[in-house]
């Protein structure tokens, strides 16, 4: 049970903003932010802090969803395959969670996230090279029925970047992890399916990021965990995720005007942050969580 | 398919769930918005629990608005996996339909667990 003032609620729709701008500019859900915030700063429990981060989960993702779907960068049907694996992850993750050390997970997770740092580093520094066109009679993107490809006009670069998903199968392996991370840890999963899709499926980035929107899916599904066991608290859980919905409407209408080896470079430094986190964590000098 | 027919198709799916999204999204942050300043003018300053079973029973007015517009979002992207297989459907994308539907059935699966 929490009893926030209303300097508390202030500074949770602060957070809310924070994390929600943050998760749509780098295609993760905020939950790496808001879960270590909640408890080392609010001093709320974790189940309870983890059931408001999957609240802003969806919130970001339904905000950014509803943003991008109109700009021609999203390919659902990428972010819909790709959801098959992750989903199945998210209760394996849930289960596993249960009868493995919270350490050994936190090591796991700490080992994970820096090596998609430092791949996403190396990325933002090598950029493949791919085919401009110009685009014609103002198309701004497509995804193309029956597969996972499309084009997306980059303002960066002035044309149509046309695109083809690979080793969907490795994209899936990843995707499975990714889920079972967020089962165990309750985050959204985004900070490890955004690299994977860019840098092993040859996914553009922004498009990545974009048709990641889909991890509302797996956290709607846990929410509903959470809200069946009394975790979400609604002072808690509404004022993060109202700062959120305008964080991400923020980011959104700020999308498309930053490079994406700049995106790529906030990716890896946000990473970079949840890996020293969850090290300390794993020995026991973290959050105490 | 040409590179017309795409974007038109991509146009017209892109649309309706971008409708579902807002719709979800407006009524979600309504209620929210609603019940927080119910709370905040009541003076209520205690959060508590609100099991899913019985949330409509449970805390004051605001609370029990500020969860059912929590409930509406976290349906939201349940919706959208629905509203995608019909699109998907009308488009006779048979093998996305059949991945869409996997999704839905593995949320279905999970969300009994959760009960279990």
């Amino acid at each position: 049970m929490v009893a926030p003032s209303l300097l508390d609620l202030l500074l949770l729709i602060l957070l809310g903003l924070g994390a929600g701008w943050l998760g749509a500019t780098v295609g993760i859900g905020g939950g790496v932010v808001i879960v270590p915030a909640l408890v080392i700063v609010f001093g709320i429990d974790i189940k309870v802090a983890v059931a408001a981060s999957l609240v802003a989960v969806i919130a970001t993702s339904t905000t950014a969803g509803s943003v991008y779907l109109g700009r021609g960068i999203t390919n659902m049907r990428l972010g819909m395959t790709l959801e098959i694996a992750t989903t199945v992850g998210g209760m394996t993750g849930g289960l596993v969670a249960a009868f493995v050390p919270s350490n050994v997970i936190a090591a796991l997770f700490a080992t994970v996230v820096a090596i998609s740092a430092g791949v996403l580093l190396w990325h933002a520094a090598n950029p493949p090279v791919r085919t401009v066109q110009a685009p014609t009679n103002g198309t701004v993107g497509w995804e193309d029925p029956g597969a996972l490809s499309g084009a997306y006009f980059d303002h960066a670069r002035g044309g149509m970047v046309h695109y083809r998903a690979r080793r969907i199968g490795l994209g899936s392996a990843v995707s499975l992890l990714a889920g079972s991370v967020s089962g165990m840890l309750g985050v959204g999963g985004g900070f490890l399916k955004v690299p994977a899709m860019n840098v092993l499926m040859d996914v553009p980035v922004r498009v990545a990021a974009a048709s990641n929107f889909m991890i509302g899916v797996t956290a709607a599904a846990s929410v509903f965990i959470y809200f069946e066991r009394g975790f979400v608290e609604p002072l808690v859980a509404v004022p993060v995720a109202l700062g959120v919905v305008g964080g991400s409407l923020i980011a959104t209408m700020m999308a498309g005007t930053t490079s994406a080896p700049k995106v790529k470079r906030i990716l890896a430094l946000v990473l970079a942050a949840v890996a020293i986190e969850m090290a300390l964590r794993a020995f026991g000098v973290g959050v105490g969580v | 398919m040409s590179e017309r027919e795409a974007v038109a198709g991509s146009e017209a799916s892109h649309r309706l769930i971008r409708r579902v999204l807002r719709g979800g999204l407006l009524v979600g942050v309504t209620l929210m918005v609603a019940g927080l300043a119910i709370d905040i003018a009541m003076g209520t300053s205690i959060s508590v629990p609100m099991p899913l079973a019985s949330f409509l029973d449970t805390g004051s007015i605001g609370d029990r608005t500020m969860a059912l517009g929590v409930l509406s979002l976290a349906l939201t992207p349940v919706v959208r996996v629905a509203a995608l297989v019909l699109v998907w459907r009308r488009e006779k994308d048979t093998p996305f339909v059949a991945v869409g539907l996997a999704v839905l059935v593995i949320l279905v699966v999970g969300m009994l667990a959760g009960r279990a």
